[in-house]
């Protein structure tokens, strides 16, 4: 008896640990709730004008663990393909992005700085340039880049319907993901272009999970203003360096 | 004993409210006693992609965290001790006006408004600087607002006192170089 148990240890071990991937506690990625982002990422690639006025919070998180929230509104005014304008007020940092097609302006309205560089043809280049070579985070950045390449849903770990909600009075339904470094939940509404309503974003590359979250006002169709896209220094600016992030610091 | 979520007084901050500053600071002391730095931030968007954390670059004095992000030091009382390390330098700082120690001055204005800018300033955060040299070099993430913009050669500077920093970007934040002066 003794020696049957002995020899029949080390199986069920092993076993254990294979079955842990394979029961009902596996992570899902529901097809459901990849057709509601496939949804999504055609109806935002389907806008040529459009803006949205956000609510956001955001947090930061200090070396104790402990989070503060900060408050701010995103406002983001675009033009297919190369016309971009992000103002950024936030209690902690305001910032202005304009891109007409040539150069990108980073303007600290507060301080009154401003940096200014050649840009890429697209949007979409411009974004990748400012995030992986200059570190600027730019917020909400998904809305340009869902619906544009496969990789965004092989990236998902789980994804699923959660349940209808209200927002702003707007029915909308949750879904909720994972992937690398964050989970993420997007409320789309129920009804027509399928454009996001809320998102939410919780870092888990810090053990404390600070939070995004952002409160979608949608406005398409109107082109905006000549001269919207252009930054033009106001008296009183000074033009900064904006030096691509090194090696080191992008840690 | 396990709090609700939905109730915050009662419980653990009433205790840390009644804790009393012994010690009589300066505006810009008591502004920046015992308020902890800033490690990391939400993110924005989900598929940034390579350059995750880019933005936290800012943080000049980030290398003093020895144990962060390191979970198995995490709890440990013996590692904890950095945090000594750290009050001894505001303790430096407090002297700083007689010129102690030349670069404590940096960390004043680091620590509160550390990683994120736009900075707010309270009170007379400005004090120190114009008693203090800085280390050419040197970077920190404001500057008192009694500084002044100087544009020299095309280049903005900001002049406090004796000492010229030159402001750039770092990710979205603005971060101020100690240089040179100009002139």
């Amino acid at each position: 008896m003794a020696a049957l148990t002995i020899a029949t240890i080390p199986p069920p071990l092993f076993a254990q640990d294979t079955a842990a991937t394979e029961d009902a506690t596996a992570p899902v990625v529901e097809p459901e709730a990849v057709a509601a982002l496939d949804k999504m990422g055609e109806s935002l690639r389907a806008l040529t004008d459009w803006s949205v006025d956000a609510v956001a919070t955001n947090e930061t998180v200090l070396d104790t663990g402990q989070k503060l929230q900060f408050g701010g509104t995103v406002r983001i005014v675009a033009h297919k393909p190369d016309r971009l304008l992000i103002s950024v007020k936030s209690d902690t940092q305001s910032r202005d992005f304009y891109y007409n097609g040539k150069t990108v302006a980073v303007v600290a309205p507060k301080l009154k700085y401003y940096a200014e560089k050649p840009a890429p043809a697209t949007t979409k280049e411009v974004l990748a340039a400012l995030n992986d070579k200059f570190g600027i985070d730019i917020p909400l950045a998904d809305l340009f880049l869902w619906g544009t390449d496969p990789k965004y849903k092989t990236a998902l770990i789980s994804g699923y319907t959660v349940r209808p909600a209200t927002i702003d009075g707007q029915s909308c339904m949750q879904y909720a993901f994972r992937q690398d470094s964050a989970d993420w939940q997007v409320w789309l509404p129920a009804s027509g272009p399928s454009l996001p309503c809320k998102l939410v974003i919780t870092s888990t590359d810090d053990d404390s999970m600070p939070q995004y979250s952002a409160i979608l006002k949608w406005k398409t169709g109107t082109p905006a203003p000549a001269g919207t896209f252009d930054f033009k220094p106001p008296a009183g600016y000074n033009k900064i360096a904006l030096p691509e992030v090194s090696e080191g610091d992008a840690k | 004993m396990k709090i609700r979520a939905t109730q915050i007084l009662g419980s653990v901050v009433g205790a840390a409210l009644c804790a009393t500053l012994v010690v009589p600071l300066t505006a810009a002391d008591a502004a920046n006693r015992g308020k902890p730095q800033v490690r990391s931030a939400s993110h924005a968007q989900v598929n940034g992609g390579g350059n995750r954390g880019g933005n936290r670059a800012g943080n000049a004095n980030r290398g003093n965290n020895v144990n962060r992000g390191n979970n198995a030091n995490r709890g440990n009382n013996v590692n904890r001790n950095n945090n000594v390390n750290r009050n001894v330098n505001r303790n430096t700082n407090r002297n700083t006006n007689i010129n102690v120690d030349r670069d404590v001055d940096i960390d004043v204005h680091n620590d509160w408004d550390h990683g994120w800018d736009d900075h707010y300033h309270p009170i007379a955060t400005a004090a120190a600087v114009t008693a203090t040299a800085v280390v050419i070099g040197s970077i920190v993430n404001s500057v008192p607002p009694s500084c002044t913009t100087v544009v020299a050669n095309g280049i903005s500077y900001s002049r406090c006192g004796n000492t010229w920093y030159e402001p750039r970007y770092s990710g979205s934040s603005v971060q101020y170089v100690v240089v040179n002066s100009p002139y």
